[in-house]
């Protein structure tokens, strides 16, 4: 077992007392997502103003207040991450463990994102406080600036990566190798993959419902990521099959037996086959066939998948998975938000039905 | 019984009006409705989404107009000067109702891009002053900094035949050594994870000096004065000068150049003061400059602000008409006061003038099943009593008010609970300061412990009048008990007892001589006991003679069926029981058994009771009047009839008129719907009748009825339990911490005056003021309203401007 320090929190003995207020207060923002019958409104809209008119009877209320028109989708995307960050700072600050240290976890996730969206910018010479600017700021960390230094993996644990929470996951691909696309992609891979088991093992011990939750969503969250690898990986070839078999997460259900077949598929087919065996993937790849735009419904499957994991979340007291399930909701209510704002200025009406509903 | 003409006493009959507005006069109209705020809009197209309406371009634009005030404001506000000449209040600004939106439009966005404009060159400006500032500071830090490690920066010893060549490597560390240095100014907080960031990418080989910049910069963009950092880094090799470099920009650190030598450096500081100074004045005019622009501005700015969100809450009730689009008209619908229609008419017929319109516009009078809103007139002295009925619920349209009565029994009950002379003095003290400030802190924003006493300062007003009469009543100020008609028990046996028959009654209030008596208590209780139940029995008859007046205003049989059902036997019970209590009070009060030959001692109340339910056929002992068992038994049969007279045939008598009813409308009979009646209940509304739902209902309220007229009765004991918290408690203080200490130093009686003076304003003044006032609340909302106040309507909110400016709407 490890030893992640703080404490256990008390199941439904203490629950209420240490977290109980925060968890009310995430009810009542989970109410603010948006229903059907607001997104079938949103969908009315002829543009972004008339967008903005609605968002003023919903949970968003003004927060485009400030906003000269003509409205961007990006000042939509951009004002409406900063609402949901907002709503994530009020509960981290008001944490206590060890519900800050799960939250703190969750941040975790982007601050991966940032370090690799950071370092491949450097690597394209784009100016870095215009990449400061685009990281996603749940995960920001005070060295992120020196990134713009690094030229190689080791370059970056050692420079930048030490500070931060994520230097224990670093150690898995410690190499001289100087960075280049493909190594920050296994970076990211590796990374993940490490940050994936230490939250799966951190939610083990914790216990109770939150494991219970939260093991059946980080679960999935490592399977979308091996099948993601081995689908992404079919035209890269410069990644062997051993390679792709180390940045397959220890996690989730295809874990080992599945995992270890995935690491032997040739292509989609196989991929498939493969992916037979699982009921709850069964689906995912076999009705879309080998038509051209495969890939992207297969994301859809996936995220149609995670809303539906999410909203069980919901359904559970005395646990942390609320917390993490509403971030992940909230994130996608914005994709999704983002998804028919796009549709609306770009007048593709026909697809704008495309987004996932939450509730 | 004039009283009962009052508006306050039912709520204002309303009448569901019809407008039929031409477009072209259509803003006008809603202008004119605005100002008199008489009508309350319904919303034609509740099914609209908020940006498919008739007029949401206008709401747009008015949005985008608030956008740029709001922009404006933001700039004035930055400067403290101009900042104090900002509208508070936006109900006494002038609108000025020629300017056209169009105009207004025009005007905002010159001056937007004007202010844009003097924003981005005071920017610019700052930021270059802001350079020039830290290269000085560089400059100056710099040149103490080499002072002090005066060999740091110098050429490493040269290669020349001319140097001693023994001597050549004493200093061995310095040999070869090419010192490069980067300079420049950072933000404070940043500097430690800066030096970790460089010694970690130096791995250790770099040496970082900084100095703290005494003056803090001011932030050109949000204008936020900033802690900044002079920070030196010296370095060895060209490809760490790359690194520290990035490192440097990564950390939006300011990186100038310094020259080598100490020479230069003084000239550069030199050029750079010269500089600055030039800036400063550069600087200076351009902030006069903004300073002109925003005094235009911040004049104007509360006309605008009203003007843009007038234009905009008549925009939103546009909205809510429906738009008859080959009639080119506007239909609404609202509700609007009986009485006031030739008002809206007057302002209908302004409106069509001004604008030109060429069709009038229409008012018609349209009949409406559904519920009226509830509208009660009420002055600046009924408002807050009404607020206290409001705060439990609104009436239903047209039924009795209990407010009104509310304006006496609330301060009388207070007082009850609070009857001290001195303690009401210092009350009606501050409520008279609140009443005399009244013009100075209306319509503003106060202090929320502050606004609760100054909206309710009239209440409290009343509040101190009654604790100062009740005060006399019980003789006690600050719990002394004051001697002023001189008491009528005289002093016996050399002072050691009272003779026992007082040579007369004293005339006002509780005999002093009882303050402090070994009695005292028992003979409080017992007057204040009896009192709270009097008081109750009598707001309790009150509450159920409401009752009679809400079923005398409705319509048909339901009518008589109330009164003889409900009221007549409600009334029999409770004075059955408790009437004939406080009966038996009174005439415990003025027999004089004591006296009476033989002397007998006083009977108790509460076992005659007990005994008359329990023991009915046995004789009282002792007898108070003759004929008391004959009394009593009848009574109490007469309690015990009225209970199922209250339960069982109301609901019989309900299926029957809700039959009639449904066999009228077979026929074609529509009643007749007055709108000036009330309609509470609805069990007979359409065609839905459940007789069992109907029959709970009954049982339910009887239970509640007879159970309630029990432990409502024990409830109004609360009004002694207070009295008596109150007196003790003041007389504690009094006792226990002044007079305790008065003795020999007075220094100590000093420390005593103030902590009593402490103890009385915090515990007495306050807190106790704050229980009385609560259980006051209680005992109107519970024991008196639950007798007939239904309490479930919708209040009456018209249109109006002095809403929408004050920011009490919220919608907008």
């Amino acid at each position: 077992m490890v030893f992640f320090g703080g404490r256990k929190h008390g199941g439904m003995f203490t629950f209420n007392k240490d977290d109980g207020y925060l968890e009310a207060i995430l009810r009542g923002f989970k109410k603010g997502i948006l229903s059907r019958a607001d997104y079938s409104n949103i969908c009315q809209c002829d543009n972004l103003e008339d967008m903005k008119m609605h968002f003023l009877s919903t949970d968003y209320g003004d927060f485009l207040a400030g906003e000269p028109s003509p409205l961007h989708t990006t000042t939509i995307a951009e004002k409406a991450t900063q609402k949901l960050v907002n709503e994530f700072n009020h509960i981290r600050n008001q944490a206590v463990e060890p519900l800050s240290t799960f939250m703190d976890f969750i941040s975790y996730g982007y601050m991966i994102d940032n370090v690799v969206l950071l370092i491949t910018g450097t690597l394209h010479e784009r100016d870095i406080s215009e990449l400061v600017d685009k990281c996603h700021p749940l995960g920001l960390f005070k060295s992120m600036a020196t990134l713009s230094v690094v030229h190689n993996v080791a370059d970056l644990y050692n420079n930048v990566l030490i500070d931060t929470p994520l230097a224990p996951y670093v150690q898995g691909c410690l190499s001289e190798e100087d960075l280049d696309e493909m190594n920050i992609e296994i970076i990211r891979n590796t990374l993940y993959k490490a940050y994936l088991e230490d939250f799966y093992k951190y939610c083990q011990y914790l216990g109770g419902q939150t494991a219970l939750i939260m093991s059946d969503i980080l679960k999935f969250e490592a399977d979308r990521r091996s099948i993601n690898i081995t689908i992404n990986s079919f035209g890269a070839t410069e990644l062997t099959k051993d390679d792709r078999e180390k940045l397959y997460p220890a996690v989730g259900i295809l874990y080992p037996e599945g995992t270890s077949k995935l690491s032997k598929a040739e292509d989609v087919d196989q991929v498939r086959g493969v992916l037979e065996v699982y009921s709850t993937y069964r689906n995912f790849l076999s009705d879309q066939g080998m038509n051209s735009n495969s890939e992207r419904s297969l994301e859809d499957a996936f995220f149609e998948h995670e809303v539906y994991l999410n909203r069980m979340a919901f359904e559970d007291q005395y646990g942390y998975g609320v917390f993490y399930a509403y971030i992940k909701l909230r994130e996608q209510e914005i994709r999704n938000i983002v998804w028919i704002a796009e549709c609306i200025s770009q007048n593709m009406k026909s697809k704008m039905n495309q987004y996932i509903p939450i509730f | 019984m004039s009283f009962l003409k009052t508006p306050l006493w039912r709520s204002a009959p309303m009448q569901m009006v019809q407008l039929f507005v031409q477009i072209e006069a259509a803003h006008d109209t809603v202008d004119e409705l605005g100002k008199l705020g008489l009508i309350q809009f319904l919303d034609h197209n509740e099914n609209v989404n908020a940006f498919q309406r008739n007029f949401v371009n206008e709401v747009k634009r008015c949005d985008e107009m608030e956008r740029k005030l709001k922009y404006f404001e933001d700039s004035i506000s930055k400067e403290p000067k101009i900042a104090k000449l900002l509208p508070s209040n936006l109900l006494t600004a002038v609108v000025d109702d020629e300017v056209q939106m169009d105009e207004l439009e025009a005007r905002f966005d010159e001056l937007e891009v004007e202010l844009k404009q003097v924003n981005g060159n005071q920017e610019t400006l700052q930021r270059n002053f802001n350079e020039l500032i830290e290269l000085r500071h560089v400059l100056m830090k710099d040149a103490v900094f080499f002072q002090e490690n005066p060999n740091l920066l110098e050429q490493p010893v040269e290669h020349s035949a001319k140097a001693p060549l023994l001597e050549e490597n004493v200093d061995i560390g310095k040999q070869g050594v090419k010192l490069g240095f980067i300079t420049g100014v950072m933000n404070t907080d940043k500097m430690p994870q800066f030096q970790r960031s460089l010694w970690r990418t130096t791995r250790g080989n770099n040496y970082v000096k900084d100095a703290r910049i005494e003056e803090d910069i001011i932030d050109p963009h949000t204008g936020d004065k900033i802690a900044k950092t002079v920070f030196i880094v010296f370095f060895q090799g060209d490809r760490l000068a790359q690194k520290i470099k990035k490192i440097c920009e990564s950390f939006g650190a300011n990186v100038y150049d310094c020259p080598d030598n100490s020479f230069e450096r003084s000239n550069l500081l030199q050029k750079v003061s010269i500089r600055i100074n030039d800036l400063k004045e550069v600087l200076a005019r351009s902030k006069d400059h903004k300073k002109q622009l925003l005094v235009g501005i911040v004049t104007k700015l509360g006309s605008w602000k009203a003007k843009v969100l007038k234009e905009k809450s008549i925009y939103h009730t546009m909205n809510l008409f429906d738009y008859d689009v080959g009639r080119k008209c506007l239909i609404a619908k609202g509700w609007t006061p009986k009485d006031k229609i030739e008002e809206i008419q007057l302002a209908l017929r302004a409106a069509t003038t001004r604008s030109g319109a060429l069709v009038p516009s229409v008012l018609s009078v349209i009949k409406s099943h559904d519920n009226p809103p509830t509208h009660f007139e009420t002055n600046k002295y009924t408002r807050s009593f009404q607020e206290i009925v409001n705060a439990y619920g609104i009436a239903h349209y047209r039924e009795v008010n209990p407010a009104v009565m509310t304006i006496v029994t609330f301060p009388f009950l207070f007082g009850v609970m609070f009857g001290d002379v001195g303690h009401g003095i210092l009350l009606l003290a501050s409520s008279i300061a609140l009443i005399l400030l009244e013009k100075k802190l209306a319509g503003k924003k106060l202090n929320e412990l502050i606004q609760m006493p100054f909206d309710g300062r009239y209440v409290l007003f009343l509040m101190s009048l009654f604790s100062i009469y009740v005060g006399f009543i019980y003789n006690e100020c600050f719990s002394i008990p004051m001697n002023i008609f001189g008491s009528k028990w005289t002093l016996i046996n050399n002072g050691t007892a009272y003779d026992p028959t007082p040579t007369g009654t004293y005339p006002f209030g509780v005999d002093p001589v009882w303050k402090g008596a070994p009695n005292e208590l028992v003979y409080y209780n017992s007057f204040k006991m009896k009192l709270s139940v009097v008081f109750g029995v009598v707001q309790m008859t009150l509450g159920i003679i409401f009752s009679l007046f809400n079923y005398l205003h409705m319509k048909g049989p339901i009518k008589y069926v109330n009164i003889f059902t409900q009221f007549i036997p409600q009334m029999i019970f409770l004075w059955a029981i408790f009437g004939y209590m406080s009966f038996l009070i009174f005439l415990k009060w003025c027999v004089p058994y004591r006296s009476m030959t033989p002397a007998i001692d006083p009977p108790y109340i509460l076992p005659l009771i007990i005994d008359m339910f329990l023991a009915p056929t046995t004789a009282p002992s002792p007898a108070l009047y003759t004929g008391q068992q004959t009394v009593q038994f009848v009574l109490l049969i007469a309690a015990f009839v009225s209970v199922p007279v209250m339960l069982i045939p109301k609901p019989l008598f309900l299926k029957k008129i809700h039959e009639n009813e449904v066999a009228a409308k077979a026929q074609g009979h529509e009643e007749e719907h007055d709108d000036e009646a009330l309609y509470l209940g609805g069990h007979g509304d359409g065609d839905h009748f459940e007789m069992g739902e109907v029959f709970v209902h009954q049982v339910i309220h009887t239970i509640e009825f007879v159970l309630g007229a029990i432990s409502n009765t024990a409830s109004y004991l609360r009004l002694w339990a207070l009295s008596l918290a109150h007196s003790e408690l003041s007389s504690v203080f009094w006792e226990r911490i002044l007079v305790a200490n008065l003795h020999g130093n007075p220094f100590i009686a000093f420390i005593a005056f103030a902590v009593w003076i402490t103890a009385t304003i915090a515990v007495l003044l306050l807190m106790e003021s704050l229980s009385a006032f609560l259980h006051a609340l209680r005992l109107h909302w519970v024991e008196f309203q639950n007798k007939f106040y239904a309490g479930d309507g919708i209040r009456f909110s018209p249109f109006a401007y002095s809403k929408v400016l004050s920011g009490d709407d919220e919608e907008n």
